[in-house]
């Protein structure tokens, strides 16, 4: 049955698409459900089909939101020192980091693991249930278009990688117990790749223009022609208006001064990749004998108590990663500089890994925040953060800028690809 | 719906670039599903490694559950954590308390029948303070692994630590005794003073005459038990008044506290093969009797005096020329009806292998012929008084070439040494050899010594007399120091024990000595010649 706003189809259902990685346009109604539509030249998702889409998302979405409140109520981990009993939830980390001085990290945990999952889960809800609702509610379009931006930061599941290290550095000492937080946040983590998974934020969109909260984009696009990086939505640059037609945000040909931005942060990362690897990121001090652990020193560590497949994982994400990062992108920009025409399919793969993988730096962050919430026993043991751990943060947040300044179509027009 | 055939739609639009169709593909993996595959793998081998740790869990059944914690209270051997306690409930009965432990799996090939679980916690005694570090660290459980048996996991807890462990090198002996007296599990075992092992237990099943004393000596000392060496109760302070004067014994303080074994291989048995394990050994009552049992070559002979025997004792020293070479075993007094006489027969013991018997020509090994040679030479046997104290008497053999000649009569059921009869006229002679000697003295000068060194004594006096007051303040704090212990002893040990009621008498005589001391200070303050005169007579 029809809802009575919903409006006729544009003609014949097809759309123009933009690949993000190279800027190549397609021109296709929507694929059959359980299908995805990927770039012919770089191999990138043009568009996700994935069955059912919006209902199994607010399905997944509403049981996030029971388990998030779970995982930030719920006690999280109790360890026992000397028979001295502490236990810490969700928060109790970002406490201690505050309480220790550093509440640029305190703040970066606690949106990351925190405000971020839950206000993309709520968000998801809002826009989801709101668009099958019969009188809609306000923002939609708005809330959706910050959901994408929020994307990124949620990150729950490296948080969880996060606990199992925390785990395995505080077994040397102390008797662990799990709380329900802790599966909680498993099944968290779960859930919020099953969303990413199975929402397709084009349906989502589409689904707003049937209930007329957006505008249909004009059926006949004439050149030149501008992607929307919120929406997705390739339509006719009108003159005197960089909005776009759909979601309202302000589009550009290219991610503005894209090169020049992405050098700044990657240098910066550089510069801040030397304190973090020098300075100790965290100090155990137990019955007044302290250590501090840099990041190299920490996988050492567990490397020698035989905990080598976190050692790896460790190593991986807290030393390869940010150096495959910094590298990557600098290869990158100076490729483009350069107009290489040189595996620009590979390179347009490095740049999405090199975008995706950048939260898994985040792990020893996570590990050190829940390690100053535990153990805070006074004079048997403590964990006090470092220096390092800051500078860390910093190389891993201002990577993660720079990955996403970075316009992978630079490459291919630097190439002559796109003209 | 006529979208699902997109390619029948893309089409070129923009006359700049070529349109293509995309490449459809079905929705296979994702690579963002890397991130929890990674979780679920570390996940899992998290749990593999800590389950994969995790040894057997055992149940100890204590009597008492004090000290313990569960989730605290750790399972320790020589400090190595192996386990900790997850819970600690009773029996159903409340009988006992079973202790559930979660044990390493290290502990896992040790957990065997005769393994050994107790309670480390601060232990004091007169002679040893154990556990003292739980004080500060709590209390643990230590366990003593079993060496055989078959696996287990349900054990029975001691309630006190064993005395050894069975990983301790060394080697136990039993030494039977007829009264077990103060030995208790844990007292010291004694060599030379030095304190090798251990008593293991004190034990008397009844079926047997003795008591059992198993003991435990530790490894490098155990090659000092022989076959032959002699182990007697150091326990307390033996003090002997015989007619060899006094004797008193003593191994180590805390074998007077406490009690103890000592031993000791005699000279001849030096070389014989060390002891077997588990060897039995006699255990004296102290190192007089001892070193005597080592005597073992032992002839007797009687001895009768027709005098009084009276200050003569069973034990009494056989003497000859001043040295112990026996003892007086038996007597008894014989009437004699017929010779209407009254005779005292002295049996005695003498320890051949006190004589060193040489230049005898072989073919008169005999004793007997060597006895009646020496009687022949005037060897006699005599009463002597050893001390004019306590009057005791002991038997000498001594030559009396004036005696009138006697024979060794070879009586049932020992041969009969003739002797000679206490001489007082030797004593009268010899005192008025004495008294002689006295009066040849030069008495003048004597007396004037005597005035000057009474002059010095009486400064000397002074002296004395100004630090005896401090003396007995002190004396005076001493006891009541002592006193305080007494109470906070009675607090530990119950107002009605031994050891406070033996204590108490012990105070009690510290304080008549200190009460004597000070009479005596004073009268010597008022009669200091009675240094040299002795104490005046009552008028």
């Amino acid at each position: 049955m029809t809802e009575p706003c919903r409006r006729e189809r544009d003609d014949q259902g097809t759309r123009l698409f933009e690949c993000r990685g190279c800027g190549l346009r397609y021109e296709f109604g929507l694929p059959p459900s359980d299908t995805k539509a990927t770039c012919r030249r770089c191999g990138a998702t043009l568009l996700s089909m994935p069955a059912d889409s919006l209902r199994r998302s607010l399905a997944l979405a509403l049981t996030g939101i029971v388990l998030i409140v779970v995982a930030n109520t719920m006690p999280f981990m109790s360890i026992m020192i000397q028979g001295r009993l502490q236990q810490a939830s969700l928060l109790t980390g970002n406490e201690a980091l505050f309480r220790d001085g550093l509440w640029s990290l305190a703040a970066l945990v606690l949106f990351t693991t925190v405000v971020a999952p839950a206000l993309k889960l709520g968000a998801l809800v809002y826009v989801l249930l709101g668009v099958t609702l019969p009188r809609p509610p306000l923002g939609l379009p708005l809330v959706f278009g910050w959901l994408e931006r929020l994307r990124p930061w949620s990150m729950i599941e490296v948080y969880l990688l996060g606990v199992f290290v925390a785990y395995v550095k505080l077994l040397d000492f102390a008797s662990i117990e799990v709380g329900v937080a802790c599966y909680a946040l498993g099944l968290l983590m779960l859930l919020m790749v099953m969303i990413d998974s199975v929402l397709s934020p084009e349906l989502v969109w589409r689904a707003m223009e049937d209930r007329g909260l957006v505008a249909y984009p004009p059926p006949r696009a004439a050149p030149p022609l501008l992607l929307c990086e919120t929406c997705a939505l390739v339509s006719a640059s009108a003159a005197g208006s960089s909005a776009c037609p759909r979601c309202g945000a302000r589009r550009h040909f290219r991610k503005p001064e894209s090169v020049t931005r992405t050098w700044a942060l990657v240098l910066t990362a550089v510069i801040l990749y030397l304190p973090a690897n020098i300075f100790p990121v965290m100090t155990v001090i137990s019955f007044g004998k302290g250590e501090p652990d840099t990041i190299l020193s920490g996988v050492k560590s567990l490397f020698q108590a035989g905990m080598w497949p976190l050692a790896l994982l460790v190593f991986f994400a807290s030393i390869t990663v940010p150096a495959l990062k910094i590298g990557g992108l600098l290869f990158l920009l100076i490729t483009t500089r350069r107009g290489s025409r040189w595996h620009l399919r590979d390179r347009t793969l490095l740049y999405r890994i090199v975008e995706s993988i950048g939260r898994w730096s985040m792990i020893d962050i996570f590990m050190l925040s829940i390690l100053a919430g535990l153990v805070q026993l006074g004079s048997i043991a403590t964990i006090s953060p470092g220096v390092g751990a800051v500078s860390f943060a910093a190389v891993v947040i201002i990577t993660m800028f720079a990955a996403a300044a970075f316009d992978p179509r630079l490459m291919w027009d630097a190439a002559g690809e796109n003209r | 719906m006529t979208e699902l055939d997109p390619l029948a739609h893309a089409r070129t639009k923009d006359s700049d670039l070529p349109l293509k169709p995309p490449e459809i593909r079905r929705r296979r993996f994702s690579p963002i599903w890397i991130l929890p595959i990674v979780a679920v793998l570390v996940a899992a081998w998290l749990a593999y490694t800590a389950l994969a740790e995790k040894g057997p869990v055992i149940t100890i059944s204590f009597r008492t559950a004090s000290g313990l914690e569960a989730g605290k209270t750790q399972i320790k051997y020589h400090d190595i954590e192996l386990g900790i306690v997850k819970h600690i409930e009773p029996t159903p009965d409340l009988s006992q308390i079973i202790v559930t432990a979660q044990m390493d799996k290290r502990a896992a090939p040790h957990l065997k029948e005769d393994t050994h679980f107790w309670v480390v916690r601060p232990r004091l005694s007169l002679t040893n303070f154990s556990g003292l570090e739980t004080l500060v660290s709590g209390n643990y459980i230590e366990m003593d692994p079993g060496r055989s048996g078959a696996a287990t996991n349900k054990f029975t807890g001691l309630e006190e630590p064993p005395v050894v462990r069975s990983d301790e090198p060394g080697t136990t002996y039993t030494v039977t005794t007829a009264r077990g007296g103060s030995l208790s599990s844990g007292d010291p075992v004694f060599f030379r003073g030095i304190a090798v092992g251990d008593v293991i237990s004190s034990t008397f099943d009844g079926t047997q005459k003795d008591i059992q004393v198993r003991i435990f000596v530790k490894k490098p000392y155990d090659a000092l038990i022989k076959e032959g060496t002699t182990f007697w109760n150091a326990s307390g302070i033996t003090v002997t008044a015989g007619a060899d004067g006094f004797k008193f014994e003593l191994e180590s303080l805390a074998a007077v506290l406490s009690g103890g074994i000592a031993f000791e291989t005699p000279e001849k048995a030096q070389n014989n093969a060390p002891a077997a394990a588990d060897a039995v050994f006699p255990l004296y009552n102290n190192r007089t009797a001892a070193v005597e049992s080592s005597y073992t070559d032992r002839t007797r002979l009687l001895v009768v005096f027709s005098g009084s025997v009276k200050g003569l004792e069973i034990g009494a020293p056989v003497m000859a020329q001043g040295l112990p070479v026996g003892r007086v075993v038996d007597f008894r007094l014989v009437v004699d009806a017929a010779a209407n006489t009254v005779r005292v027969p002295v049996i005695i013991e003498l320890d051949v292998a006190r004589f060193g018997i040489v230049n005898q020509p072989a073919a008169e090994a005999g004793k007997g012929n060597l006895l009646r040679q020496f009687v022949a030479l005037g060897l006699r046997a005599q009463l002597k008084s050893s001390s004019l104290i306590t009057g005791s008497l002991y038997v000498a053999m001594d030559f009396f070439p004036d005696a009138p000649t006697a024979e060794v009569a070879m009586t049932d059921p020992y041969p009969t040494l003739p002797t000679v009869p206490m001489d007082m006229e030797n004593i009268t002679r010899s005192v008025s050899q004495v008294l002689d000697k006295i009066a040849a003295l030069p008495l003048d000068q004597v007396v004037s010594d005597v005035h000057g060194t009474l002059g010095e004594a009486q400064t000397l006096l002074r002296n004395a007399n100004t630090r005896t007051g401090p003396l007995l303040t002190s004396l005076q704090e001493t006891s009541q120091a002592a006193q305080l212990v007494l109470k906070s002893l009675g607090n530990s040990y119950g107002s009605d024990s031994q050891v406070r009621g033996e204590l108490a008498d012990l105070l009690r005589q510290l304080q008549d000595t200190a009460r004597s001391v000070k009479v005596l200070a004073s009268y010597l303050e008022q009669h200091p010649e009675s240094l040299v005169r002795g104490k005046a007579q009552q008028r």
